[in-house]
């Protein structure tokens, strides 16, 4: 009961994250010693939530499983891995993938998710691990149709907040040299980026970069309204959900109404500053493959690159696949 | 030789010119020795027309006889004279060496004799050189009487005995190639004669031609059917149908005299491998380790390294790739012997024996020898002492031998020891310990990599495609590498089909091993050579342990199956172990160390080869189950499962013993086995044993989240219950169904179960477990924040609990007490209901929930006491542990921003 992150009111409704037991001591005292560890988390998918129900295809968001995720296993590795609270947590690696598409799609009716999380803990000291390694398997309505997985660090404050400086830095002096400032030429109406509301859109409307590569400048007052005040690791798959749904519709003719991010991937090199412009360049993962290939179905799929950059500082670097579902 | 009647009728120096003399003398030569008449002489030179001066023309002739004998003969007085008058005739007298007849006679009974004792080689000098004497037809350039006829007929007829006994010995001598033309040419002079025409046969059959053997019997057939108007005899009939069956005793084995004889050693090597596997793929490191012992290179010396494995697993392709790879190290020979016959019957030693003899004095026919004096009659030589033949034709010389497929030391032993100076690959299923000396390499089947390497290279565009097909076939193979290769050609040789065709086909573990036969390829029949070769008792448990769950047993789940003792279990499994057919896995630090295992193929075999499951074993499985698991569920979670008192266990299984305190190690190990057996009780039909095998374990599964698990056996088990009309065990499934549904979050689904079963338990009187139904319901409502809609869910089933005093039922209600008081804030009844909690679960036995209570009781405390020093927030919005190591998160938390 003690030792819990406070919550926000991001999302309310009940969760339940069970712990497996794999020892009689954790079987009997609810004890949890630095080794993996699995844990079982369910609740009912958001079908009104301002985020996640906000969908202009009619899919499941597949942030909801990334954020359950690194919920789920922030509580863990405080409760069972008595991480300290003054750690800062961090995301140096996430990713999703869905496997199975047909349970993301959304039925009319309640759907539940359920995660078989299994988190590993490294660079374990004095029992207390510096980071965890979490795998996740997804399943909407009982049915295995995704994964997602993400390391997590956890910082000491003046690691963190060194480390943030000197980044921030770097961002400013290369913004005064004249790196990265992306004018903002307009906003796409919400169903260019698979949303339905205008609250919810974080890119802009995209411009023509060097080599076939489309920059798309991220809205940080308005994703500070979505994700507060910091830039968290899940303003970097929206952001990359819309930038890539925009891209895959200006490069490859997608319908956005019927497409869906089904693969994302992403690599975090800094930490971003909300006060600082932010801009993402899009561009085909393999070059002169056109960036498309077709599955099994016939069915297209393009796979492309999002660098992430505030100034010439690369924050984030992302592999993303969008699938044209029809 | 001064006299000859075997052809034109000769005397030395000169015989009478005119007929009628030499009509009298070759009469009286075929009575040497003796007398005969006058009458008889004049029958024989005129029949029954005799001059009336017959008698005066007899002694003319013997006159004129008897100046021809005795011309050009040293010292020819009167004691010379050979032709006597004797009455009432004459006789002439001749020494055994002057006529060509009784040398003949001689010689063929010297032949007669060196058959009879098996010397072939001598019996063939012999009859051959009485053969010789014959320079044309019998008593041939005079008149014939009736006499002389009858004694042409008889000699042409001695000729020809001696002619095919001749014949027979060169046969038995391997002369059979060399002899097709002469019976080629009797059979066309004696169309009649059957043995020539059988002796043919045999010589053409084993010349390879047996298409020609065939023929030469429609051929006899005809001419007799046309000539005679009858079928060919009983033997050369039944040689027939051993040619047109291929019957390996027709082939042809030498014979030996009972002496010892010289052999010649052969000129040059002898290689006799079967030819490359196509496509050889895997086994690496045992290719090496193989090529390092037979180079004299390995870490231990040695010259016979013993290749053991299942059937299947490839031990005679990687030893026959050995050898064809090692011409160098064995100059003078390389040599593969099949210690099976076709049958697949282990080879005697001395078979075996005699068989590589062969083998390395070129002989190319395996099997026991056919042809004796009388034709077509099997006759079995046993050939003395082949173990010296053979030591004398290895000695001191680099031979390489493989002997495939050994059954036991005792076979194997005696040709060992006969190959003193060779190197020996030995292969078989056993390891064959007990021999001394020997490297042993057991070959595991392959590595998945290894196994879908195989496949791909063999099974053609099709398996290449399907990289998931090729990964389903290598699985549903066991990667036993027969299994592998059968599949892959099978789809090879079947353009239209695709991988994942084939991969349906071998799905179904009943059909499997039919869909695994290919032409002379056939897993099966490998697989049963191994059955084949244990005992009765042991088939009998191979076949019943199939039942075994997957993916594998303890011993007591063999005890239970076979209905027998542990050491009486122990002993059929580890004959099937020995036998290759069942695996056995040792799991140090586990609860049961040794653990049984089929190959998924065994498992097919075994199946198949029971006809039915029977129900009786499947019953006493389920219930040593059952007993094991109510002892590990009372362990874990005491008095927790309300159908804990129904059906005895089966004698001789000891749950204390098995399980000792760690029952929940005792749940992991057998999971997978339990769930398998819910499934075959179900299947059976047996109801009650199936719900009351989900039932004991459902603690096991909640506390481990085993959802799919939990599901899967419940739902089997609710069906069960309903099918039985058992109102008591359809609540107590439907119960922990709810509780399934809750820790999922289907809160409808959940709401529903537990009332279901709460009306079922109050209909069956059981009031203890309808109130823990209501705690259930009340906890789906705590979840939805309905806090005092829960509250008065948890304050009924409360009062039941204590009604019927069931300290569980009472934990349970407080802590739902404790939770609502907690959310709402009022922690000092939240501590109290906590410590109640606490105290309640230790009355049950339940320590488990007793550390629940008192750390969620310490949890409250520094919550308290952080909020006091004004570092936390209220308890009302943070995770709660509402039962043991299950959290209610209300709420995600705070974004985490990224980092570097």
């Amino acid at each position: 009961m003690d030792l819990v992150p406070e919550l926000s009111p991001f999302f309310r409704g009940p969760q339940h994250l069970v712990h497996k037991p794999d020892s009689p001591e954790a079987f009997l005292l609810g004890a949890g010693a630095p080794v993996r560890q699995s844990f079982t988390y369910a609740t009912e998918l958001p079908a009104d939530h301002p985020l996640f129900g906000d969908m202009a295809a009619p899919f499941h968001d597949l942030l909801f499983p990334v954020e359950a995720l690194r919920h789920a296993a922030l509580f863990a590795a405080r409760q069972y891995f008595r991480v300290p609270p003054q750690r800062v947590t961090a995301v140096s690696v996430s990713g999703t993938e869905i496997t199975d598409v047909a349970p993301w799609r959304r039925s009319g009716g309640p759907a539940r998710i359920a995660l078989e999380l299994a988190l590993t803990p490294v660079n374990v000291i004095t029992g207390v691990p510096r980071g965890l390694e979490c795998e996740a398997v997804v399943s909407i309505g009982g049915r295995r149709c995704g994964t997602a997985g993400a390391e997590l660090v956890f910082l000491s404050p003046g690691v963190h907040r060194g480390h943030r400086e000197a980044g921030r830095r770097q961002s400013e002096q290369s913004l005064l040299a004249g790196h990265g400032q992306i004018a903002v030429t307009g906003v796409p109406a919400p169903e260019r980026v698979g949303r339905r509301s205008a609250h919810n859109v974080l890119v802009g409307l995209p411009a023509e970069g060097e080599d076939e590569r489309l920059v798309f400048p991220v809205d940080l007052d308005a994703a500070g309204r979505v994700f507060g005040d910091e830039v968290p690791a899940a303003l970097f798959l929206e952001a990359s959900r819309q930038a890539a749904l925009l891209a895959a519709a200006e490069l490859h003719g997608f319908v956005t109404s019927h497409a869906l991010l089904t693969r994302w991937h992403g690599a975090f090199r800094g930490f971003a500053e909300p006060a600082l412009p932010l801009h993402c360049a899009v561009y085909a993962e393999k070059p002169g493959d056109q960036g498309v290939v077709r599955d099994a179905g016939g069915l297209p799929t393009a796979r492309l690159c999002l660098d992430f950059l505030q100034g010439d500082r690369e924050v984030a670097r992302v592999s993303a696949s969008v699938l044209q579902d029809c | 030789m001064r006299f000859r009647v075997l052809g034109p009728v000769r005397m030395a120096p000169r015989a009478p010119t005119a007929a009628k003399p030499r009509v009298v003398l070759a009469t009286l030569l075929m009575q040497s020795n003796s007398v005969v008449s006058t009458h008889a002489l004049i029958d024989e030179l005129w029949s029954e027309e005799p001059p009336r001066t017959a008698a005066t023309t007899l002694q003319v002739y013997v006159s004129h006889l008897r100046k021809a004998l005795v011309e050009g003969v040293a010292g020819s007085g009167e004691g010379a004279q050979p032709l006597l008058t004797v009455p009432p005739g004459y006789q002439l007298r001749v020494a055994a060496d002057d006529l060509d007849l009784l040398v003949f006679e001689t010689l063929r009974d010297e032949g007669r004799a060196a058959y009879g004792r098996k010397d072939y080689a001598e019996a063939s000098r012999r009859l051959s050189r009485a053969l010789a004497l014959w320079t044309g037809p019998a008593l041939s350039g005079i008149p014939h009487g009736p006499t002389l006829q009858t004694s042409a007929i008889r000699l042409d007829e001695l000729r020809l005995e001696a002619l095919e006994q001749r014949i027979s010995a060169e046969l038995r001598m391997g002369r059979h190639q060399e002899l097709i033309g002469e019976l080629m040419a009797l059979a066309h002079e004696h169309p009649l004669r059957e043995t020539l025409h059988c002796h043919l046969m045999v010589a053409l059959y084993r010349s390879g031609r047996q298409s020609d053997a065939l023929h030469v019997y429609h051929r006899a057939r005809r001419g007799l059917v046309d000539e005679l108007g009858v079928e060919p005899g009983p033997v050369m009939s039944r040689l027939l149908e051993r040619i047109l069956a291929s019957d390996a005793s027709l082939t042809w084995q030498r014979d030996t005299p009972a002496a010892p004889e010289v052999l010649p050693r052969p000129a040059g090597p002898v290689v006799r491998l079967p030819g490359p596997v196509d496509h050889f793929t895997g086994r690496t490191a045992q290719l090496a380790l193989g090529q390092r012992f037979l180079a004299g290179a390995g870490p231990l010396p040695g010259r016979v390294l013993a290749l053991s494995g299942r059937a299947g697993a490839g031990k005679t392709a990687l030893a026959a790739r050995l050898a064809h790879d090692a011409g160098d190290l064995f100059p003078d020979g390389r040599v593969l012997l099949l210690l099976r016959d076709a049958g697949g019957r282990a080879l005697t030693p001395h078979a075996a024996l005699s068989t590589l003899l062969r083998r390395l004095r070129g002989g190319s026919q395996d099997a026991a020898p056919v042809v004796a004096g009388e034709p077509g009659a099997p006759v079995v030589a046993p050939e003395p002492e082949p173990a010296d033949l053979l030591y004398e034709l290895t000695k001191g010389r680099k031979m390489l031998f493989v002997l495939d497929d050994a059954v036991s030391e005792a076979q194997v032993r005696p040709v060992l020891a006969a190959l003193p100076d060779s190197t020996v690959l030995l292969t078989g299923r056993h390891a064959l310990g007990a021999l001394d000396g020997v490297q042993h390499l057991v070959l595991d089947v392959f590595s998945r990599e290894e196994a879908e390497e195989l496949l791909v290279r063999c099974g053609g565009p099709a398996m290449r495609e399907d990289p998931a097909a090729v990964s389903e076939t290598a699985r549903l193979c066991g990667n036993l590498p027969l299994a592998l290769r059968v599949a892959a050609a099978g789809l090879a040789a079947r353009p239209h089909w695709s991988a994942a065709e084939l991969v349906g086909r071998l799905a179904d573990e009943r059909t499997r091993l039919s869909s695994l036969e290919l032409g002379d390829l056939d897993v099966r029949s490998s697989l049963l050579t191994a059955y084949r070769d244990v005992g009765i008792q042991g088939r009998q448990a191979f076949r019943l342990l199939g039942l075994a769950p997957l993916p594998d047993f303890a011993l007591w789940s063999a005890a239970a199956l076979l209905a027998t003792e542990l050491p009486e279990a122990e002993r059929h499994t580890e004959e099937l172990v020995r036998a290759q057919l069942l695996e056995a896995r040792s799991r140090p630090g586990q609860l049961t160390t040794v653990r049984y295992s089929f190959h998924p193929l065994l498992r097919s075999l075994s199946l198949e080869l029971l006809d039915k499951r029977p129900v009786s074993a499947t019953d006493r499985l389920g219930r040593a189950f059952l007993a094991l698991a109510r002892h590990a569920d009372s362990l874990l979670a005491p008095g927790r499962d309300p159908l804990g008192d129904t059906l005895e266990p089966p004698a001789g299984i000891s749950p204390d013993a098995l399980i000792g305190s760690a029952p929940l190690q005792w749940f992991r190990e057998e999971a997978a086995g339990l769930l398998e057996t819910v499934r075959q009780a179900h299947a059976a039909g047996l109801w009650q044993l199936c719900s009351a095998l989900a039932s004991a374990s459902a603690g096991y599964y909640e506390a481990g989240a085993l959802w799919d698990d939990w599901e899967l056996g419940h739902q089997l088990a609710l069906d069960a219950a309903r099918q039985a009309g058992d109102p008591h065990a359809e609540a107590a499934v439907l119960r922990s169904l709810g509780d399934l549904a809750w820790q999922r979050q289907e809160t409808t689904t959940a709401v529903d179960r537990y009332r279901l079963a709460w009306h079922l338990f109050t209909r069956c009187g059981d009031r203890a477990s309808a109130a823990r139904c209501l705690s259930g319901e009340a906890d789906v409502m705590l979840g939805q924040g309905r806090g005092a809609r829960a509250e008065r869910c948890y304050v009924r089933a409360l009062s039941a609990g204590q009604a019927e005093n069931d300290p569980r039922g009472i934990a349970d209600a407080l802590r739902g007490l404790a939770l609502v008081a907690l959310r709402e804030g009022r922690t000092a009844e939240a501590r109290g209901r906590l410590t109640e909690c606490a105290a309640q679960a230790r009355r049950a036995g339940d320590r488990r929930w007793e550390e629940y209570a008192t750390r969620t009781l310490g949890a409250v405390d520094a919550a308290d006491a952080a909020v006091a020093a004004g570092r936390g927030g209220d308890l009302a919005g943070r995770p709660l542990e509402v039962r043991p190591g299950v959290w209610l998160l209300s709420a995600l938390g705070p974004a985490l921003p990224q980092s570097a």
